[in-house]
């Protein structure tokens, strides 16, 4: 039987999805490459997936520890420490940037008087409870909601494909511009967000039942999710047009808005605001989570749960102070994918990889 | 019965020692017939129920006393068996060295159950549960007969738990027929059996059973140490008892399936899962139990698979609009107009103008309406329950909407998911998600679908973090069958089946659709 | 100390009860918008903007029709200001209710307004998160948008609503109208091509209220701006060379007898071809159609082989022209109205860049080229006429 905190493959696979959707399915992620944008998505891939497989390098080297604790192991105490907390920050800030976005979605579609402090506190406090419970609860969560999202989405798109609003020559043409939009949009932007995001399963990988099938699932994931979300684009395109897609903040919900079939299957957007809700909910939480497990594991508490408030309360904080303005926190978003995300998506974790080679080479001589 | 000789007895009547003549309290039987008997008198409060009856036997006469309590023993037994038997043999020739009371017992009484006590404790709980306990002038022992009987119910159709094919009877109140009714359905020796007495005062036979094999021993361990664990003064009925086994309690959802039928829990048995008989009550608890266990009823088991599982997607879809029908319509209302088709939503307009209360209040009311209907027509007597509840759903109903007080989609929708709440098959988890649909419609009141999405992922947090058992509660594959090498997808097996006794290969049939075996533990 | 923060947390989460809904509307508070309107005041900047109100009285359609006598089902408001966001809060200093836009189904433009351009009036309706996309459009023809709106018509709830069923129904059976929406109108007027858009008109101005709508012709706009119209076969060729035509009944001669046979057009599909001729862009639309045989007032014998051939040829030299017709008209007034640009764009995108600022101009210069196949499969429950020839 299970025991206290063990996750379980299928669990894994169903959580990898749903933190990649998070606000990737909704958000014009193609901004640059407007048409191609399901080609970049694609493109990006394998990247992740080389991202994915140096994690799991990392994974297996120190099974039982996070990533806070093999940083540590990898480059000593007192550089991996400061590292180790920083990636907790980082995590905060990325999961009340996320917070962010879905709060400021909602209300430009729906709830536009409604205060954004009060959208964003009746997310936290759910966030709060998950964590607080643990990471089992947050997994065999996602477990079920995995069919959930599955169901949305094969509906939306057979409601899209039956009301015939898709024009396929609307994604042509490809290399109208060349190949360098499409991959400037891929490198570094579609790779960093979403799919180098996965660094936070770092935090959870050592809870995971059977270790060895950890690497062929979270591929089996990622390429699952980006040949999902590629497609979800494409639809988006084809639907709104190019234009109104690069102009849109929410191509998404603006694409499900012109699907009508059969003149009473129409007004499908509560489908694509719970989408968002739910794929915003679980990347929250995922980061919230990882952070949690991180600044337990770097100050040394033992009780994992009680952090949960506090590095809640903080993110709820960040969250509203981060930006006056949604375009201001798509300013940030930007400049924060040519400063900071790097440093700790790519040169950090290939840094790791690298020193770890080298340790191993200079000990293996040794022993 | 064997609950005479339960292996685990427990909270004996030692909590109650205090209460009369604390210095005195004898634990033995004296020799004397008369202070035994005053004795007892005394105890018990010269209670009127209690029969004393003197004789003797023997060629010296021996003063011998037969104390019964009336109504719990079966009188036949006892004018029969013990009466009949001791008075009727006049040469009691014990034989040298062996005491007249071993020769009694050894020959002379021709009851199926007998033993000898001599603790006080033993002997007054023998009596008050329908032994016969027969005093002998001199004997430091008392002899308890196995007399227990008195009116009961007979086996009849369940009231709940009704099914249109399948097995017709239903538990009763007598512990010994319900463990009775479950063996004739598994005739394996693996049947295990652990009787426990529960409540100082009540002192209620509680029986485990389970197929060793099949369950898991960690769940028989656990349960066994919560029951010794306990240490209540009452028990009263399964409910009771499953509160207090459960694993948490601050939950509104319940962890412990119950039932009247012995072939669901049969059907458990055979999945590996544990059954508590309670004395008194014809509900049986069954441990662990899972959320998507509940909606699976006994009708399933005797139906085509297909047709099972098209009937248990048709419950998760009432599940469902139970849950969060009223909640979507007063989010659709009062936030999300423009999800309302342009027709309906102007005919939902025209319908809402005469209405004075917001959406919410409306809805609120008439849930609360129902709930009363619903309840009320419990307790009715039969002559006219019916008429309560048309009386109640047309003519409240439409009057009301007449009247201007309520708009007919809103009677659609109450009375539509009053009845969905219905086809569940698990009673109390209807009574749940009857509770939780009222917090539903606060959430969607208040936040319109982002807060019905906020709450139900609370909501489905909370259960996934609940345990049956340490059985995680939302287990969606469990239990898993080694020797089919396939799980039972949401608690239900697909395919055909069969009764499965220990180390009987399954027949080979067809997979069902849809399922894995990667071995995965849920 | 635990439970006393969780206490107070939980209190805290509370409070955000108290302060009441935000996004709440009430049913009753609500008035309905289902048709809006947007004229220009002339000489001045600003709009005058009309609503189309439902009357939730008399709009059931489950109830008795007529019970509350004398009421109308829809009611009208308008309001003046510079942008129509001020325009539509103004409105509520008229209407005792808050304004709900998401149902609106038409937007009608002022012919007056249409000449000035459209440009500017899209933009809100992207923005807005209520507004949808896919609301029909029409240009009120010799009239203000304000006078379509307040026309009452029969047989439906409100005329918005019945212009835009009449739009979509009539665009696909007779095929002289198109049924644009925003969506596909900015997606013209941002590529750089011109929406074409119906028009609608009032037959029988005099008598009120049972006056009728008539919807009349295509407009044909140039950089945004209303620069004339199409009617009648000029229209339908457009609606040909749009690739929206579904189906139309077209007249034919039948030797002496002028349009004395009609074919009922099932499908059609219209592709469009751009290619370079001497450095300038040059289009050939191709069109290939079904019909069958729907009227014949002069006699016929679809039996022979010839006689279909004739009535082959004769429809796709009719559609021919009638798409002529329409490109030379589109041509003169300057207006791609065609969608040939998107064309272009996507087989020479280098080109495109080029000319891109120019495009007007070059369109009405350059070589289109109509080629139609046309295809007569059934001739319905009958085969030969039942008129003897006359000699």
């Amino acid at each position: 039987m299970s025991k206290s905190s063990a996750i379980s493959p299928t669990q894994l696979f169903a959580m990898i999805i749903l933190f990649e959707f998070g606000t990737a399915l909704v958000l014009p992620i193609g901004l640059t490459s407007a048409q191609n944008s399901w080609l970049s998505i694609l493109l990006a891939m394998p990247a992740g997936m080389i991202f994915y497989w140096l994690l799991m390098y990392l994974h297996r080297r120190y099974p039982a520890l996070i990533l806070s604790a093999y940083i540590r192991q990898i480059v000593g105490p007192y550089i991996g420490l400061p590292i180790g907390l920083m990636y907790g920050i980082y995590f905060m800030y990325i999961s009340a940037r996320n917070l962010r976005e879905a709060g400021d979605l909602l209300i430009t579609t729906s709830y536009d008087q409604t205060p954004i402090v009060i959208v964003h506190a009746a997310m936290i406090a759910t966030v709060i409870y998950i964590v607080h419970k643990g990471v089992q609860v947050l997994f065999r969560l996602g477990e079920i909601y995995i069919i959930f999202i599955i169901a949305l989405g094969l509906l939306s798109d057979m409601a899209v494909l039956l009301s015939g609003t898709i024009e396929i020559r609307d994604l042509l043409p490809i290399w109208g511009e060349g190949v360098g939009p499409t991959l400037r949009s891929a490198y570094p932007n579609i790779f960093l967000f979403p799919f180098a995001e996965v660094i936070t399963f770092a935090t959870v990988l050592p809870h995971l039942k059977q270790n060895q099938a950890a690497g062929k699932i979270g591929m089996l994931a990622i390429l699952a999710s980006s040949v999902m979300l590629s497609m979800t684009h494409a639809i988006e395109v084809s639907v709104i047009g190019k234009d109104m897609y690069s102009r849109s903040t929410f191509p998404l919900f603006t694409a499900i808005t012109t699907v009508e079939v059969a003149e009473f299957v129409e007004r499908l957007d509560a489908l694509v605001i719970l989408a968002l809700i739910i794929g915003v909910f679980f990347k929250m939480t995922m980061y919230a989570y990882a952070a949690t497990s991180i600044v337990a594991d770097v100050f040394r508490i033992k009780e994992m749960k009680q952090m949960a408030y506090p590095i809640g309360s903080t993110i709820f904080l960040v969250s509203i102070m981060s930006a006056w303005s949604f375009p201001e926190h798509g300013a940030e978003g930007t400049k924060s994918f040519t400063t900071i995300q790097p440093i700790f998506l790519i040169y950090i974790p290939v840094l790791l990889f690298v020193v770890q080679l080298v340790r191993q080479k200079f000990s293996r001589p040794s022993s | 019965m064997f609950f005479n000789n339960s292996n685990r007895s427990r909270s004996t009547l030692d909590e109650h020692k205090g209460d009369t003549q604390a210095a005195q309290a004898p634990k033995q039987i004296a020799a004397s017939l008369e202070s035994n008997i005053a004795y007892i008198v005394q105890m018990l409060g010269d209670s009127p129920d209690i029969v004393i009856r003197r004789f003797e036997i023997g060629a010296d006469k021996r003063q011998v006393a037969a104390i019964y309590t009336d109504g719990i023993t079966d009188k036949q037994t006892v004018s029969q068996f013990i009466l009949q038997s001791l008075m009727s043999d006049d040469s009691f020739d014990p034989a040298p060295g062996q005491s007249l009371l071993d020769y009694v017992l050894a020959r002379t009484l021709a009851i199926s159950e007998i033993c000898a006590k001599s603790d006080w404790d033993g002997i007054l709980l023998a009596l008050l549960s329908g032994d016969t306990i027969i005093f002998i002038e001199g004997c430091t022992d008392a002899l308890c007969g196995d007399t227990k009987g008195g009116e009961q119910r007979a086996v009849t159709e369940p009231s709940t738990q009704v099914v249109v094919r399948g097995p017709k009877e239903a538990f009763t109140e007598s512990i010994g027929t319900n463990v009775a009714l479950v063996r004739r359905k598994i005739k394996s020796p693996n049947i295990r059996l652990e009787a426990y007495k529960i409540g100082s005062i009540t002192q209620t036979n509680v029986a485990i059973m389970y197929l060793e094999g099949k369950a898991d021993p960690s769940c028989v361990k656990t349960i066994r140490d919560r029951i010794h664990r306990l240490s209540v003064e009452t028990l009263e009925g399964s409910e009771h008892l499953e509160e207090l086994l459960s694993d948490q309690r601050k939950t509104a959802f319940p962890t412990i399936m119950n039932t009247e039928r012995p072939d669901m829990v049969t059907r458990n048995l055979l999945d590996g899962r544990i059954t508590i008989f309670i004395d008194g009550t014809p509900f049986t608890l069954i441990a662990p139990f899972t959320f998507f266990k509940g909606l699976i009823s006994a009708e399933d088991y005797y139906q085509r698979p297909e047709s099972a599982f098209a009937v248990q997607a048709l419950r998760y879809a009432a599940l469902i609009i139970a849950l969060f029908g009223p909640s979507i319509y007063i989010a659709a209302i009062t936030f999300h107009q423009e999800m309302i088709p342009t027709p309906l939503l102007l005919s939902l307009a025209s319908q809402r103008e005469s209405v004075p209360f917001p959406a919410f209040l409306e809805a609120f009311l008439m849930e609360v309406t129902f709930e009363v209907i619903r309840e009320a027509g419990i307790r009715m007597p039969r002559a006219i329950g019916q008429a309560v509840s048309i009386v109640g759903a047309l003519v409240l109903g439409q009057a009301a909407v007449e009247a201007g007080i309520i708009s007919s989609a809103m009677v659609i929708v109450v009375a539509l998911t009053g009845i969905s709440s219905f086809a569940n098959p698990s009673y109390n988890l209807a009574t749940t998600i009857r509770i939780i649909r009222f917090t539903m419609m606060v959430a969607a009141a208040i936040f319109g679908f982002y807060g019905i999405a906020i709450f139900s992922i609370f909501l489905i947090g909370h259960m996934c973090g609940l345990q049956s058992l340490g059985i995680p509660y939302m287990s969606i594959r469990y239990p898993y069958v080694p020797e089919e090498e396939r799980y039972t997808l949401y608690g239900l097996r697909l395919g055909a089946g069969g009764t499965h006794a220990q180390g009987q290969a399954a027949p080979q049939s067809s997979e069902a659709p849809g399922k894995t075996t990667d071995g995965s533990d849920p | 100390m635990r439970k006393t923060i969780a206490v107070l947390f939980v209190l805290l989460l509370g409070t955000m009860f108290l302060a009441g809904c935000w996004n709440s509307r009430e049913l009753r508070n609500l008035a309905i918008v289902v048709g809006i309107g947007i004229d220009k005041i002339p000489n001045s900047e600003q709009y005058r903007v009309s609503f189309q109100i439902v009357n939730p009285h008399g709009a059931s359609e489950g109830k008795a029709r007529g019970s509350s006598s004398g009421e109308a089902p829809h009611i009208v408001y308008t309001s003046v200001d510079y942008s129509i966001f001020s325009a539509l809060r103004k409105t509520t200093q008229k209407v005792p209710r808050q304004l709900f836009f998401a149902h609106a189904q038409l937007l009608v433009i002022g012919e007056a307004l249409a000449k000035e351009g459209i440009q500017e009036l899209f933009d809100f309706y992207e923005r807005s998160h209520e507004l949808r996309l896919n609301t029909s459009v029409a240009i009120a023809r010799g009239t203000s948008a304000e006078s379509v709106l307040k026309v009452l018509t029969p047989l439906t709830t409100s005329d918005a609503t019945a212009i835009s069923s009449r739009l979509k129904i009539t665009s696909e059976i007779w095929a002289h109208n198109v049924d644009q929406d925003i969506s596909s109108i900015i997606k013209q007027l941002a590529g750089g091509g011109e929406p074409a858009i119906s028009g609608v008109r009032i037959v029988d101005s005099n008598s009120t209220p049972t006056s009728n709508l008539e919807l009349k012709g295509i407009a044909l706009l140039s950089k945004g701006k209303l620069a004339g119209w199409m009617d009648g076969r000029t229209a339908r060729g457009a609606v040909w060379a749009l690739n929206q035509m579904k189906s139309t009944n077209v007249n034919l001669d039948c030797g002496e007898m002028k349009n004395g046979i009609s074919i009922e057009v099932i499908r059609s599909s219209t592709k469009v071809r751009a290619h370079v001729v001497e450095g300038k862009p040059a289009f050939t639309i191709k069109v290939k159609e079904e019909g069958s045989l729907s009227e014949a007032r002069c006699s016929i014998d679809p039996g022979s082989k010839e006689a279909m051939l004739k009535l082959q040829q004769q429809l796709a030299d009719e559609t021919k022209q009638e798409i002529e017709l329409a490109v030379q008209a589109a041509q003169a007034k300057k207006s791609d109205s065609f969608n040939l640009w998107a064309e272009l764009k996507r087989t020479q995108p280098k080109l495109w860049e080029r000319i891109q600022k120019e495009w007007p101009d070059i369109f009405a210069g350059c070589e289109v080229k109509v080629e139609v196949e046309a295809f007569i499969r059934r001739t319905g429950m009958r085969g030969k006429t039942f008129t003897q020839p006359q000699d």
